[in-house]
């Protein structure tokens, strides 16, 4: 269920000078990728162009039709189309996972930088309560939260991105000491830089800008951390389409009527898998790799 | 003992095929030692292993002839190589440091090929091993057999390394670069445990770059370049009365015993820059000693409560326009001391001076704007490049003093210290990995003088760089002082460089100044034991060479 972020390929070689292959050409996959992830991005700004059906759009008399060439994935209980609802719901499934991936990189930054920049005793009190938050799984942190601010989209989406921070906040604080002991830092002092100037010119890009491939990777996990949470009912509620809502809603009849919680299942595995697999390639594309 | 008729070894296929040796021929008797002699990439390396069977997946090894003690080894298949290798063949390599387990003894490193190769009990295994150690001289072998490769130091650890090579008797001994690592003193000793060896009948193919380290164990040298012999005869005519021009350049590049201004590369003379304030008029008027360090200590806390005093009491003064050599081997606190120059590390005691002013006593924040007046050049070149920034970036952020990374008011300036440095200036937009060694290190020295300084710190500045592209970029020290009246530290391990490049020369071990005074008369006529030490154990071309130039 949980696409874990890869905290050991992140670091080996990440402040060597590297040759890259970004401009190596694209495999099938990172193509197939691409197609779907573009094909989602579609459907969450503009979902009338994928579907001429309303996704709230109830019709009591076509419930529970198997898939056709009318209704591609079939309609609900309440007659509503269900491959519109999956289009609909792109939607504030990616905009929940983008924005926890968002969330959990600022509180990661603002700790990552705190530990990795700050004074002994600092970096110690927020490596040792990160290291206490990574021990209990993501999941369940953002239960935690959400048990304590009550459930709902905003809700869930802070309790995702709280979820994912302590593991980028790590990567950040690694990679910041890293970079912070490199000879070209002691150049640059040497060359007369305020350590303000070192900090901004030198230090953050080089620490930061593997976390943003990460990152993309982070983005899979979360659109399934955040559907797992509106399965519980602790997320999107219906009527809303939402995938992780909409299986929940369609676990009551899984028996009679498959297509209710198939489609929704696929799109998430479909979405997770695509950023995952884009994350990997971005990854490895720019993996520095010692010279 | 060795046969090598037309070998060729190649890598990958179709259009991008490499050609790594080329058509090499060569053999090699029982008793006899031969050189293989080039520069980074020239193949000998390449050469060796194809010897071994080492080259690699992806690569092609064909030859006329490749015989071992006269049995052909061509084609062989990975059991029959395993077979040879240790018990016909022994390869010792650079780093020994990489080349030993770390996790097991030195003993059982050594035991291990015994083992795999001989039917003897562990006890007499046990004998031999004592006996191999005894037999490359490591001191206390009893001791020495159970400790590990991170236990000893760079002399020691290739000592042993040389030992399992040699455990099972092979009639050929290969020794990839075996002293590049080493200091001086301990490259000294271990070239002539390598040329001992040879009384024992044992043939050995000594590959270097280094011509002078060479020329004191090898009967015959090959000079390499491009995967081709270009000259191949008896030691002391190659280096004596080299025929071949590359051979002669490659001499010529070599600094050791070489006069001061003497130039070692045939480069252009640089131009002064246009911007740069120090030039040779005004530093004659500037104060006579422009960088003064007096009573420097360093003492480091090491783990068990112990200190290590890294610099103890070392007082150093630089003159404008000249050039201080600082000669010691690795661990004699010579870094340290740059460090401390550089303002990077506060003396326990003592302070430097620059300029007359005081530098080290007063806060970083008050150094920052006297900054541009002291540049510095590094061992490792690249690492002291931002990854991110291309050639252009480095030198535009060091011109502006740091106001702008790629800003157009910067171009010109940026254009001539390419110039300057001897870069072309299609190279700017390329970032520091996509160059090589030397161009590098001319980026490195670029952007020391961008600011206008009146010092340089060199630490190291050439150790990590072929012979003739180490002459280039001595070279262009030397024009770039002439033209701009900059001052060098100057801080090398290597004698020969420290004395070409040098006006006063201050020797330092551990951690103290042991002798100073000018380079001919150090080198000639040393007063403290420990220089005469390093100048006897310092590798020097055959003497017919010095009539010869």
């Amino acid at each position: 269920m949980t696409a874990t972020i890869d905290t050991q390929t992140a670091q080996p070689g990440a402040l060597s000078h590297a040759g890259t292959r970004v401009g190596a050409r694209p495999t099938v996959g990172e193509v197939l990728a691409v197609t779907a992830l573009l094909l989602l991005v579609v459907a969450a700004i503009a979902p009338w162009l994928l579907t001429p059906f309303d996704p709230l759009a109830i019709s009591p008399r076509e419930a529970f039709q198997v898939p056709s060439f009318t209704h591609w994935f079939g309609t609900d209980e309440s007659g509503r189309d269900v491959f519109a609802r999956m289009i609909y719901g792109t939607r504030p499934s990616l905009i929940i996972g983008v924005a926890a991936t968002a969330i959990g990189l600022v509180l990661a930054l603002i700790l990552g930088m705190l530990a990795g920049l700050g004074p002994r005793p600092v970096d110690y009190a927020v490596t040792r309560v990160g290291e206490v938050l990574f021990a209990l799984p993501g999941l369940l942190l953002a239960l935690i939260f959400i048990t304590i601010t009550g459930p709902g989209v905003v809700t869930s989406t802070i309790a995702v991105g709280i979820a994912t921070a302590p593991g980028y906040a790590r990567i950040i604080r690694s990679q910041l000491r890293a970079v912070r002991d490199a000879p070209f830092i002691e150049a640059a002092t040497v060359l007369g830089r305020s350590r303000f100037t070192i900090l901004r010119r030198h230090t953050l890009p080089n620490a930061i800008a593997p976390v943003f491939v990460l990152a993309t990777l982070g983005v899979g996990q979360a659109i399934v951390w955040a559907a797992s949470l509106s399965y519980l009912g602790l997320g999107a509620e219906p009527p809303a389409a939402e995938w992780g809502a909409m299986l929940n809603a369609g676990r009551t009849y899984i028996s009679t009527a498959w297509w209710l919680t198939v489609f929704p299942g696929l799109f998430i595995v479909l979405a997770a898998a695509a950023s995952t697999a884009l994350g990997r390639s971005l990854q490895a594309r720019t993996r520095q790799v010692q010279s | 003992m060795l046969w090598v008729e037309d070998l060729r070894v190649t890598f990958g296929a179709g259009p991008r095929q490499v050609t790594a040796v080329d058509g090499l021929s060569f053999e090699l008797e029982a008793g006899e030692s031969l050189a293989l002699v080039g520069e980074s990439g020239s193949g000998k390396s390449v050469t060796a292993r194809s010897i071994l069977g080492l080259t690699g997946s992806g690569s092609r090894v064909s030859a006329g002839r490749l015989e071992l003690a006269g049995r052909s080894v061509l084609g062989l298949k990975p059991a029959q190589w395993r077979r040879i290798r240790g018990s016909e063949v022994g390869l010792v390599l650079q780093d020994a440091l990489v080349s030993l387990d770390p996790l097991r003894t030195i003993g059982r490193e050594i035991d291990d090929t015994l083992r795999l190769h001989t039917s003897l009990t562990p006890a007499a295994r046990r004998a031999r091993v004592i006996e191999l150690l005894e037999a490359v001289r490591m001191p206390d072998p009893e001791h020495r057999i159970g400790q590990r490769s991170g236990e000893l130091s760079g002399g020691l650890r290739q000592r042993a390394l040389i030992a399992s090579a040699i455990a099972l008797n092979p009639g050929l001994l290969i020794a990839d670069e075996p002293t590049t690592a080493l200091d001086a003193t301990i490259q000294a000793q271990i070239l002539d445990l390598l040329g001992g060896l040879k009384s024992n009948g044992t043939a050995l193919l000594l590959i270097s770059h280094d011509l002078t380290a060479v020329g004191r164990v090898a009967d015959r040298v090959a000079v390499m370049r491009a995967g081709r012999i270009v000259e191949h005869g008896p030691t002391d005519r190659v280096l004596g009365a080299p025929q071949h021009p590359y051979t002669q350049a490659l001499l010529d590049a070599v600094p050791t015993g070489r006069d001061r201004g003497e130039r070692l590369s045939s480069s252009e003379p640089v131009r002064p820059l246009s911007f740069h304030p120090a030039d040779p008029a005004t530093a004659t008027k500037a104060p006579d000693v422009v960088l003064a360090a007096t009573g420097l200590t360093k003492t480091f806390r090491l783990r068990h409560g112990t200190t290590l005093t890294a610099v103890d009491d070392v007082s150093l003064h630089l003159r404008a326009g000249q050039t201080l050599g600082l000669v010691g081997e690795s661990g004699s606190g010579k870094t340290t001391v740059a460090r401390m120059i550089l303002g990077l590390s506060a003396p326990d005691a003592g302070d430097v001076t620059l300029l007359g002013a005081p530098w080290s006593t007063v806060p970083e924040r008050d150094r920052r704007s006297r900054r541009p007046l002291l540049g510095a050049i590094y061992q490792d070149p690249l690492s002291s490049f931002d990854p991110r920034f291309t050639v252009e970036e480095v030198l535009t952020d060091a011109v502006s003093l740091g106001t702008s990374r790629r800003g157009r008011e910067h171009r010109a300036r940026v254009t001539e210290l390419l110039d300057a440095v001897g870069l072309p200036n299609a190279l700017r937009g390329r970032r520091p990995l996509h160059l090589s060694g030397g161009q590098r290190q001319r980026v490195a020295i670029a952007r020391a003088l961008a600011p206008g300084p009146r010092i340089v710190i060199c630490d190291e500045p050439v150790s990590a760089l072929d012979v003739s592209v180490q002459a280039q970029v001595l070279d262009l020290l030397s024009d770039l002082q002439k033209a701009l009246g900059v001052s060098y530290l100057f801080i090398s391990h290597d004698l020969g460089v420290v004395r070409h490049m040098s006006d006063e020369v201050a020797v330092m071990r551990h951690g103290r100044i042991v002798e100073t005074g000018p380079p001919e008369r150090l080198f000639t006529s040393p007063t403290h034991e420990y220089t005469r030490l390093l100048v006897d154990s310092a590798p020097r071309l055959q003497p017919a060479d010095k009539d010869t130039t």
